[in-house]
């Protein structure tokens, strides 16, 4: 049970640790649009939905993390997987994309190819890809950390950016070492 | 006589590689840009103006790398020095971007108040600050991967992002090691 409890911390502190990061990404990134945007009358997300989407990108990651073909090049250099996870992701949000405006419209009530023709009117929509532009360099940014942090070791690139936090943790680790 | 040729390389080599990166981030911004303002008659910046860019962050960070207090926190964890050298150089960013047009307008016959003036209300302009968010955001991936290739290793973190590309080389270093 503890095992199990400690499994579900860990994954609920991944979730919660990407889904931090990319909600403050994408706040930064409405803040800037919203800026380039003033006066012109285009009309910009809000910070709630901003929030919102990094949660829904931190959903979707764990749920393609769960694919058997996510970790394709074990023991390969890094720029394989950073390439290749970093693609999987966006075509994971590019699929999330289209799919959200059909289910929308399926549950209200369209038929299937009014559906299929109006969710592709709105994933073709520029706005849409400026999105996606940003999301895409948030991913690469991620997903090198994450590879690094991978070959580093976790706890290490930990201590190498935020130092020791505890004498405790430093005398288990010296003794894991030796 | 080859060293100050060998130097003059490895500096330029450095100016390039920043410059590519900034450059090439600043494109991707100028791209979401352009698709997220298109069919309004809001003013972006040129995709050569992108490029240009990301030449002069290279220019200004290679001029505050001179400065005697940008490693103030050698031995300590990173982030530390990641929060500091990103502030300094996003600060020096805001001084160049005043200093361009009062440059520029001082050059034109304009009297230093005027100057100073335009300077000031172009620095104001809601797209510069746009501009610095990007900066800023591409400012902290940049010296959080210098930093961490400070700790690492220049030569293993390349090692470990794109693989053993010289044999030989590698085969030696194994050979110090051991």
């Amino acid at each position: 049970m503890s095992r199990a409890d400690s499994t579900l911390k860990q994954e609920v502190g991944k979730f919660l640790a990407t889904a931090l990061f990319f909600s403050t990404g994408f706040c930064l990134i409405l803040v800037a649009e919203r800026l380039v945007a003033r006066g012109a009358g285009i009309e910009v997300a809000s910070f709630v939905q901003a929030v919102y989407g990094g949660f829904i990108v931190a959903a979707i990651l764990l749920v393609v993390d769960s694919l058997p073909f996510v970790n394709a090049f074990p023991g390969k250099p890094l720029i394989g997987n950073i390439v290749w996870k970093s693609s999987l992701y966006i075509a994971a949000s590019l699929v999330y994309r289209y799919v959200k405006p059909l289910v929308k419209y399926l549950f209200q009530g369209m038929s299937l190819p009014a559906a299929a023709s109006g969710a592709l009117q709105e994933f073709m929509l520029t706005r849409r890809w400026a999105i996606e532009i940003w999301l895409a360099m948030l991913l690469v940014v991620y997903v090198t950390m994450r590879e690094l942090g991978r070959a580093i070791g976790r706890e290490q690139l930990k201590e190498m950016l935020f130092g020791r936090r505890g004498k405790p943790a430093k005398e288990r680790y010296s003794r894991d070492a030796a | 006589m080859p060293g100050v040729v060998a130097k003059a390389k490895e500096e330029f080599r450095k100016i390039l590689v920043i410059a590519v990166f900034f450059s090439a981030g600043f494109c991707l911004i100028h791209v979401s840009n352009r698709l997220l303002t298109e069919g309004s008659h809001v003013e972006i910046a040129s995709l050569a103006r992108a490029i240009f860019g990301g030449l002069i962050v290279a220019k200004v960070l290679l001029l505050v790398d001179v400065l005697p207090f940008v490693n103030a926190f050698p031995g300590r964890p990173l982030m530390r020095n990641i929060v500091w050298k990103s502030s300094i150089y996003v600060a020096a960013s805001v001084i160049f971007l005043y200093i361009e047009p009062l440059l520029k307008n001082l050059f034109r016959g304009a009297g230093i108040l005027v100057a100073n003036s335009r300077a000031w209300q172009e620095l104001m302009l809601p797209r510069t600050w746009a501009t610095l968010i990007w900066v800023a955001m591409l400012m902290v991936v940049f010296v959080t991967l210098k930093e961490l290739s400070g700790v690492v290793g220049k030569e293993q973190l390349k090692d470990m992002v794109f693989g053993y590309r010289d044999k030989e080389a590698a085969q030696s270093r194994f050979r110090d090691a051991a």
